[in-house]
């Protein structure tokens, strides 16, 4: 019973997050004072045009099919039950094509992106991390760690401007932007598999170099903390190897936090990383963003604003509940 | 205990994992089933990068009328134009058309269509595709793309034979046919559309996109063989109508890649340098930086200053002319007096444009107009700098010095001029602002969102610095925007509407004669035009800034024949990619090295 309560409690509680967020998420963009479509329809008439009292007219229609001529109360409760059954509408700029396509588009090459470099700078970090904290380490990894430290510092669009700048530029090494190569279609082939491998090296190398310090510091922290602990001082008298005092007292003591801020930061994954797929035109959820944010794309704006606040919400739904099975003091405490 | 960790760890792993998997497994681009693609080679392949992110740019959307859908993001290389029209020389360039002619009073337009033309499955391009493309769009009135315009106009339009169209207007028209069926930047002209694919289609919702029936079905010279967010690529077909006829040489290269989806100046330039793109535009920072680091590109002026082509966007300074103070030619001309061109041209602009007198361009058919009024503007020099004209004029509006050495009324309110522009205007804002600020005037600058929403509903309280669009060849498209027909304080009018307000009868009565000349009657339209200047320049409405470039940047490493001024073809078109004038670059591109 006292489960079934909790579940609903934090089920309760994702919705309330949800709401919120999502109402922030409509009203925040119109903040701005911007009329998209009639903005949209001039900027495309910058290039000259020297007949076009048309266009109030498909101002007006354009508006009706995007509900934009509604009071602003009524966008948004038409908005709220749009959200409610998942239907995120259509876009304004690439309409007729739906949010739900251009995210459909992006969301692969993001989630895909920031997946695995989270996981391999998780795994590398707090290996890394762990060891140096760890008093018995050889001397070489205690070597290493300040360089990567220092890299965690530096901002990953500027790790990915200078790794532009020498792989691709100078040394044209590697393809320095784009998801792949120009006139390929995408496909199911090992061919465009591998051209999708060699076009995202860079956007994640600098993702990971810069991620892998954040890791490696949280870890070795938590790490320095655990080594003046009873328990590990008890093990060593006991006789036990230093290896197994590193895995069974050091990381399994420290590794709750980590695995609570990696579930987080995997909730942040369909959000992209937003600098990097710009400076890399990388055709992912961040880059869909950026531009969406600068056309006053306000539905892809919100669409992809909303699943970012759903899968946050979902995955601390997640780590609430998988939290327990990894550390029993928070189930008894539950 | 260990055991219960290994199972919890387990556990998180497993909802890891399978949220990672639906993703990925649920989630593949919807555009990765289109059919394979042949190889083409790098040497055969021309590569269009686009310059800036752009709206109305779903790639699946083919039909040139419906909501969303743009000319500009590569729609403009798959359809062709009746005629093409080439800025430089004020040179029409008939395509689908043959030629044209109207009745004594330019109430009516017979159109002359070339019997060779054919859609690319073969049927023939007739009058009554023309017709009914025309028809369509005029019985939706305003639904559509340019129906508004066309309904407005025309009375009626007929086949007279296969070949044949008769247009009636509702009033004389003598630029019916450059407005609507000439191609020329992205300017109210459209393409005629196929009417064995459109009939019973919705103007408004047909995409006309099927790769498997091979639509859209044009009379171009290419086959979409695949279009998505990232690029569209058009293979060129052997049966092309002009090719056979003899009008074109094939096209040189056998792909085009439109590259939709716009990147940073960076990494394009060096996309030029690498040549991994043949045509772009730059900045001119980044123009001068390409010449520099390769000798295999070029732009329009050649691989020497200004680069770019002059642009119909010529940059202005608006101000609400019903609005005090701005009701002041006065404090007009002294807003002007305190610019130096000169120094915002070599500053911000590193010598890439040149100051604009007048508020249009000097391309070939309105220079002539503008030479012809030298006197005027020596008496009203629009590009004077001179600070001491400038403090006249000020006291002649009623303003002050005050202590601070700033210009105030004579309440003791210092003047303030809120200047907003758009992004490209940055630099040059602070620029203007120096130098209005060193005169006596308290300017500042900024860069809102809506800048130009507000200017073109002419809904602006103080000073917006912009482009005027819509002069091409002859002095009444330059000046009609500043007639009081065009203003409307509603806002309801957007484009080619009188952005400052400013109302002369006078003025209008001249421009009113010069709608209903020939644009090719100088002798009639030069008398008209030299009086309108006389009482726009004492006025000074708009306050005339710079000349609008477009820095394209062309890679010769596979192709050659660009439209630039040392070319083997001469400037033949402005090469701006996203124009509907582009596909006169795409007919007349040569291998590079071949004579």
């Amino acid at each position: 019973m006292e489960t079934v309560k909790y579940l609903v409690r934090r089920f309760a509680f994702l919705v309330l997050v949800v709401f919120a967020a999502g109402t922030l998420n409509f009203f925040l963009p119109r903040l701005t004072g911007q009329d998209p479509i009639r903005s949209r329809l001039l900027d495309e008439m910058k290039n000259g045009a020297s007949f076009a009292s048309g266009i109030s007219d498909l101002v007006k229609v354009y508006d009706e099919k995007f509900g934009l001529d509604l009071p602003l109360w009524h966008q948004y409760l038409n908005y709220l039950g749009d959200m409610s059954r998942l239907d995120l509408g259509q876009s304004f700029t690439s309409y007729p094509r739906t949010v739900a396509q251009l995210i459909g588009d992006a969301l692969p090459w993001t989630v895909g992106l920031l997946t695995v470099t989270t996981l391999v700078s998780f795994a590398l970090g707090s290996l890394l991390g762990a060891l140096v904290g760890w008093p018995k380490s050889p001397a070489w990894i205690r070597a290493i760690a300040p360089p990567v430290f220092t890299l965690a510092a530096i901002p990953y669009y500027l790790l990915g401007l200078a790794m532009l700048w020498l792989f691709a530029f100078e040394l044209h090494w590697l393809p320095g932007s784009g998801g792949y190569r120009i006139g390929t279609i995408p496909s199911h082939t090992w061919k465009f598999a591998f051209d999708v491998l060699q076009h995202s090296v860079l956007p994640a190398l600098s993702i990971i170099l810069s991620s892998v310090g954040f890791w490696a510091l949280s870890m070795r922290s938590m790490m320095v903390g655990i080594t003046s602990q009873d328990y590990v001082a008890m093990a060593e008298a006991k006789g036990l190897t230093n290896r197994t005092i590193l895995v069974r007292y050091g990381l399994r003591n420290v590794m709750l936090p980590q695995i609570t801020a990696l579930a987080l930061e995997l909730g942040y994954v369909v959000s992209g990383t937003i600098l990097v797929e710009v400076v890399f035109t990388y055709p992912g959820i961040g880059l869909l963003l950026f531009n969406s944010i600068k056309l006053a794309d306000f539905p892809v704006i919100q669409g992809i604003v909303f699943t970012l606040i759903v899968s946050l919400a979902v995955a601390t739904l997640i780590l609430d509940l998988a939290l327990p099975f990894l550390d029993p003091r928070i189930r008894r405490r539950a | 205990m260990s055991g219960r960790w290994i199972a919890g760890l387990n556990q998180a792993g497993m909802v890891v994992a399978f949220a990672v998997g639906i993703g990925l497994s649920s989630l593949v681009p919807s555009y990765a089933d289109d059919p394979p693609l042949a190889d083409v080679a790098r040497q055969d392949t021309l590569i269009v990068g686009s310059w800036a992110e752009n709206a109305w740019k779903d790639p699946t959307l083919y039909n040139p009328f419906a909501i969303g859908s743009s000319l500009v993001t590569g729609q403009g290389s798959v359809w062709e134009g009746l005629a093409y029209w080439n800025a430089f020389k004020d040179e029409t360039i008939f395509w689908q058309a043959s030629g044209y002619e109207y009745n004594d009073d330019f109430t009516q337009l017979t159109i002359h269509l070339r019997p060779e033309v054919k859609w690319s499955d073969g049927q023939p391009f007739t009058a009554q595709d023309v017709v009914f493309t025309m028809q369509s769009l005029i019985d939706l009135n305003g639904k559509v793309r340019f129906s508004k315009d066309l309904a407005n106009i025309t009375k009626s339009v007929e086949a007279t034979d296969d070949h044949t169209v008769v247009i009636k207007m509702k009033a004389p028209a003598p630029r019916y046919f450059f407005n609507f069926f000439t191609w020329k930047w992205n300017a109210g002209a459209f393409p005629i559309v196929p009417k064995h694919i459109f009939e019973g289609q919705d103007f408004a919702t047909f995409t006309n996109y099927d790769l498997q029936k091979k639509w859209p079905i044009t009379t171009g010279p290419f086959n979409v063989v695949a279009s998505n967010a990232q690029q569209k690529i058009f293979d060129t077909r052997d049966d092309w109508w002009a090719s056979v006829s003899g009008l074109n040489h094939p096209l040189a290269f056998k792909r085009e890649v439109f590259l939709a989806a716009g990147t940073d100046q960076t990494v394009r330039s060096q996309m030029v340098v690498n040549g991994d793109i043949d045509i772009t535009v730059l900045a001119p920072a980044a123009a001068i930086s390409v010449i520099q680091q390769t000798p295999d590109v070029t732009f329009h002026s050649g691989r020497k200053p200004p680069y770019g082509y002059e642009d119909t966007y010529t940059q202005q300074l608006f101000v609400p002319t019903q609005t005090a103070p701005f009701n002041s030619a006065d404090l007009r001309w002294a807003i002007s007096y305190y610019l130096d061109r000169k120094q915002i041209v070599s500053v911000a602009w590193m010598d890439t444009t040149t100051p604009a007198p007048v508020p249009y361009p000097d391309f070939a058919g309105l220079k002539k107009y503008t030479d012809s009024i030298p006197d005027l503007l020596g008496k009203y020099n629009t590009n004077e700098y001179n600070p001491a004209k400038g403090d006249e004029r000020m006291k002649a509006a009623g303003y002050t010095k005050n202590a601070d050495g700033m210009w105030a009324d004579a309440s003791g309110k210092q003047l303030k001029l809120q200047i907003a522009g758009w992004d490209e205007w940055d630099a040059t804002g602070e620029i203007v602002v120096e130098q209005l600020r060193r005169a006596g005037i308290e300017a500042t600058y900024s860069d809102p969102p809506d800048a130009a929403d507000q200017l073109a509903r002419a809904q602006y309280t103080s000073v917006i610095a912009d482009g005027a669009q819509g002069a091409f060849r002859d002095p009444y498209e330059a000046l009609v925007p500043f007639t009081c027909a065009r203003t409307d304080p509603s806002g309801v009018r957007v484009v080619g509407g009188n952005k400052t307000q400013w109302c002369n009868a006078d003025f209008d009565a001249l421009v009113d004669q010069m709608a209903l000349i020939d644009p090719s009657n100088e002798a009639a339209l030069m008398p008209l035009y030299r009086k309108a200047m006389e009482i726009w320049l004492p006025d000074l409405p708009s306050i005339p800034t710079f000349e609008w470039m477009h820095n394209i940047a062309m890679v010769t490493k596979y192709w050659d024949c660009w439209p630039t001024v040392d070319g083997k073809l001469g400037e033949y078109v402005n090469e701006q990619p996203r124009i509907l004038g582009f596909g006169l670059v795409l007919h007349n591109l040569c291998r590079a090295g071949s004579n």
